[in-house]
């Protein structure tokens, strides 16, 4: 393959993870600490330092208001959307809002867009992918949820924009699931993709048919995920130790952090072994001088299914209710595939199992799949003879607002595009001579809970009474996504249209100026990459220096040309220290330190050159 | 002394416990209060200050017990075995034999009270005072050092006995350990000011010759106070000072800690911010120097076992469990939630403790 390869990232809620695929393998691309999948979390330190990935997930706790989670909950979304409302009470840092009626977060400071948030995060995984390819990427596939509207679809290739990435597809996160199901394989079936991540559930059924992947139908559940077992197993240890010590270590956010980090690993043992110990020493202290106390604790499966059964229940009454509103029996159903780590609970397993009569595929990594899909996704983009075609579909209603405020669906949901679908009105007054169309997307009969688009006026209508003039309204969806809406006076044919451009809150000079200034921080963050391994060997050399000098002065200073040596090797010597100081100081000092190294490199070989005559 | 004198206030017997409690002179002490509540059983602040007394010793001191009337047998002032004091109980005490101890009293016995008790006067006469008792007899029934058993269980046994007081020594062997005024010192145990005019006028005396500048109470204990609380350290005169002055000894967790004493909003002053961001430089230096390279990455140089018997705090269990053989030190101080002097303090502590290397 010639051209630049195509990454697939799977952007999701609490991870993200990249694939690419390698001579025809669709393969998970590690990052640089072994991990195959990377928390989807961004913090500011308070010296502010920017920590993205496991470590900033690991100070989570600690830090709460620098530390951004779940922001993909957010993105797209308009500041006085209900989605917001929620996370404006559960938010451990500062939602403001932005000058679009979008949302921003305050961090240490300074004013960040989702977008910007979630590029960090997919600037991250462009790293990982370049490390281990040795090469720049640029183009790259994302997957969103099914529901994801146009706005949070728009915002999310503005987060690759900003992140310096070609984002040429956005598809559908069970498409991608069913695409690495159905990659390499002839298969035609109608399968159901149930993705319990990290802080989302989803169910999506798809048909799959000769290289055709059909999204039927997709509902969930944006605040049920492995973060509320995680939570189950965290208030069982911490009334637990309430009980037996009377200390709250909720009040602890040091306790708190190494609580979490502690149940999620008994979470993920528990899905191997029937039994995990969860130890933590020196957990809280007493306030009686330096003494602290352990919690040490022992979990079996049976217990810890206990005590999330009706998280499992939920997941199957929403299965159970999706799939009654699609009109799918789940009889029809082929195959279900497990996507998120989550799925590994063998209870999870034993209820999906329980509820399709089906015994769930375990022929695709939970964590991976998406993200390889995305990446195979990528790959046919690139190969002209593929025949993989994604027919997605409309994840919500689209209509207009009528009389009394009421919202006319014209595209129901769940409707494959491209597509289109029109309705005719009548006007509602006496010699009413234009309508207000204005374009809604939802699920709500009432026009002004859905998502408003766009609007447009059809004027020039003839003078009549009311309920006389027709006006036929048609909405186009193409392949695209794109969103065309026209209005026409059926007797004389005058005809208004609007086509509904996606936008993510943020404007064109917004996202160039944040992508200049991600690329400025990625240059300075490799400098002090660069500057921090410097600093690393030019203390070496004057330690190196420091071990050989005793050794050679004597003989040195017995000679005019060894006390000139030793003078200009103290010169040396102290310019490197004064680097280095200033290095660790946080003043940029890589000039200096790239000056003064070769000089040291040649004092340390003049020395050794010395002891080696001596000896 | 068989009737108690009404004019002697209790005020003046509590000031004057007070002169000699801050010279020291527990036993000096002890009497006055001991009369301050002889004369007013109900007075707060004389059993107040006869309880902090008794809980003060570094052993547990225990003078003389003293019954009076108004006391209740289970009374903590009475009763030994119930007074909430250190755990190091005196030796019953028969007549003038000093030094006979009980040694340590079993949790399910009852301390052994005096063989006789009120005590027996060499002239034949009973009497609950103590001081009074050593006035006749010429001692006091203290025991000895050597009589006080050390708690095995009481760090604070370890401490030094203000008590000096050898098997067969008379009293006046502890003059050199705890030494009175000049003035009076023999008249005083020789006859014991009763009387208020007695009391004044020795105090004057006192004040006359300089041994007692100001009659006055040391402490204050106006409002008792939780005697379960920990010792509350008086704040420095000027903390500001003493930050100047730790920083002049290149004591740099002093400065802060001195700073830390500084009133509510001081902290602002921008003394006190040059003198903390001084200090904290100094000891970010010291403690990156003492760790070395700080991307280097930590390990745990324990097994979990050895873990739990270290002797950490909650601080240093974290930063800790934080270090998985993929964090550098500059990823613990980034993760820590700490400031990075804090954090780096504990790194250090923990390197040379070789709990990690």
């Amino acid at each position: 393959m010639s051209r630049d390869p195509i990454i697939g990232i799977d952007l999701g809620t609490t991870n993200s993870c990249v694939a690419v695929v390698r001579e025809g393998v669709p393969t998970v691309i590690p990052n640089r600490a072994g991990w195959r999948t990377t928390p989807s979390i961004v913090a500011v330190t308070e010296a502010g330092r920017r920590l993205i990935g496991h470590i900033a997930k690991r100070q989570a706790i600690t830090n709460p208001e620098g530390t951004v989670y779940a922001s993909k909950r957010l993105i797209g979304r308009k500041w006085n959307s209900p989605a917001v409302a929620a996370a404006l009470e559960t938010c451990t840092y500062r939602l403001i809002e932005g000058p679009h009626h979008d949302v921003r977060i305050s961090l240490r400071e300074t004013v960040y867009s989702l977008p910007e948030i979630s590029s960090m995060v997919l600037s991250e995984m462009k790293l990982i992918a370049e490390q281990d390819m040795g090469a720049e990427v640029q183009k790259c596939v994302i997957t969103v949820p099914a529901y994801f509207n146009d706005g949070q679809r728009q915002a999310t290739k503005d987060a690759g924009r900003i992140a310096g990435l070609d984002v040429v597809r956005i598809i559908n996160e069970p498409t991608a699931a069913a695409l690495a199901y159905g990659y390499g394989r002839n298969v035609e079936r109608r399968v159901a993709v149930f993705d319990l991540g990290g802080g989302t559930f989803d169910i999506s059924v798809l048909e799959i048919g000769n290289g055709v992947f059909e999204v039927m139908a997709t509902a969930g559940d944006t605040f049920l995920g492995g973060e509320d077992f995680d939570n189950r197993i965290i208030e069982w240890l911490v009334f637990g130790f309430l009980k037996e010590h009377k200390i709250d270590l909720r009040k602890d956010r040091m306790a708190m952090q190494r609580i979490r980090d502690a149940s999620e690993k008994a979470k993920v043992e528990l899905s191997n072994v029937n039994q995990t110990e969860i130890n933590l020493p020196f957990i809280i202290s007493t306030g009686k001088g330096n003494e602290a106390l352990h919690l040490q604790r022992s979990l079996t499966r049976d217990h810890f299914e206990n005590l999330v059964n009706d998280l499992c229940e939920r997941c199957i009454q929403i299965c159970d209710k999706t799939l009654k509103d699609a009109g799918i029996d789940k009889r029809e159903l082929d195959d279900v595939l497990l996507v998120g780590g989550q799925t590994r609970t063998p209870k999870i397993q034993q209820m999906v199992q329980e509820f399709f009569g089906l015994a769930p595929s375990r022929s695709v990594n939970p964590d991976e799949v998406v993200a390889l899909g995305a990446s195979i996704q990528g790959a046919s983009l690139l190969d002209e003879r593929s025949s993989v075609l994604l027919l997605d579909v409309t994840p919500h209603n689209l209509g207009i607002m009528i009389v009394g405020g009421y919202f006319q669906t014209i595209i129901e949901k769940n409707t494959t595009v491209p597509t289109s679908a029109g309705h005719t009105f009548t006007t509602v007054r006496d010699n009413q001579t234009s309508v207000r169309i204005m374009v809604f997307q939802g699920d709500s009969q009432r026009a002004e809970d859905n998502e408003l688009l766009g609007e447009f006026i059809l004027s020039g209508l003839r003078e009549r009474p009311r309920g006389e003039v027709e006006v036929e309204v048609t909405f186009e969806i193409s392949a695209d996504g794109i969103v065309s809406v026209s209005a026409k006076d059926l007797e004389t044919g005058q005809q208004q249209s609007i086509t509904v451009t996606a936008t993510s809150g943020l404007t064109e000079e917004e996202i160039q100026r944040m992508a200049r200034e991600a690329q400025d921080y990625a240059v300075g963050v490799k400098l002090s990459e660069e500057e921090a391994t410097l600093q690393a060997e030019v203390v070496r050399l004057l330690k190196d220096i420091g071990e050989l000098r005793p050794r050679t002065e004597p003989y040195m200073q017995g000679n005019e040309t060894g006390r000139e040596a030793i003078t200009k090797m103290e010169q040396t010597i102290h310019r490197a220290e004064e680097a280095v100081q200033a290095s660790r100081a946080g003043k940029s000092a890589l000039n200096e330190l790239k000056e003064v190294k070769p000089t040291l490199e040649r004092t340390k070989r003049m020395l050794k050159g010395i002891i080696d005559r001596l000896e | 002394m068989g009737e108690f004198d009404g004019d002697l206030s209790a005020d003046k017997c509590i000031s004057a416990g007070m002169y000699w409690f801050s010279r020291s002179d527990l036993e000096a002490a002890e009497a006055w209060w001991t009369r301050a509540v002889q004369l007013e059983p109900d007075n707060p602040r004389a059993r107040h200050c006869l309880d902090l007394l008794r809980r003060s010793s570094p052993t547990g001191y225990r003078g003389a017990s003293w019954a009076g009337p108004g006391f209740e047998p289970d009374d903590p002032f009475v009763n030994p075995a119930i007074t909430p004091a250190g755990p190091a109980q005196t030796a019953p005490v028969t007549g003038t034999s000093f030094g006979e101890v009980a040694g340590k009293p079993r949790n399910d016995e009852p301390l052994a009270g005096p063989a006789s008790w009120p005590l027996s006067n060499p002239n034949g006469t009973l009497t609950t005072d103590p001081l009074e008792f050593a006035s006749e007899s010429g001692s006091l029934p203290f025991v000895s050092p050597s009589g006080v058993v050390p708690d095995p269980w009481d760090d604070s046994s370890a401490a030094t006995s203000v008590l000096q007081v050898s098997d067969d020594e008379p009293f006046d062997a502890v003059a050199e350990a705890t030494p009175l005024p000049q003035v009076a010192r023999e008249e005083f145990f020789r006859r014991y000011p009763e009387t208020q005019d007695e009391i004044e006028a020795y105090l004057e005396e006192a004040v006359r010759s300089g041994d007692l500048p100001v009659p006055e109470p040391a402490v204050e204990f106006d409002e008792p106070v939780e005697l379960t609380d920990p010792p509350v350290v008086a704040p420095p005169a000027d903390p500001l000072q003493e930050a100047r002055d730790k920083l002049a000894l290149h004591d740099f967790q002093g400065v802060l800690d001195a700073l830390d004493a500084l009133p509510d909003g001081h902290g602002e002053l921008e003394e006190a911010k040059s003198l903390a961001a001084t200090a904290r430089s100094h000891l970010l230096k010291m403690y990156e120097s003492k760790l070395g390279d700080l991307s280097r990455i930590p390990q745990v140089n324990v097994s979990s076992e050895e873990l739990i018997w270290l002797n950490l705090n909650h601080r240093a269990g974290f930063i800790l469990s934080q270090i998985d053989g993929m964090v550098s030190f500059e990823d613990l101080v980034a993760l820590s939630g700490m400031p990075r002097t804090d954090t780096l303090r504990i790194l250090t502590e923990l390197l040379q403790q070789n709990v990690i290397r």
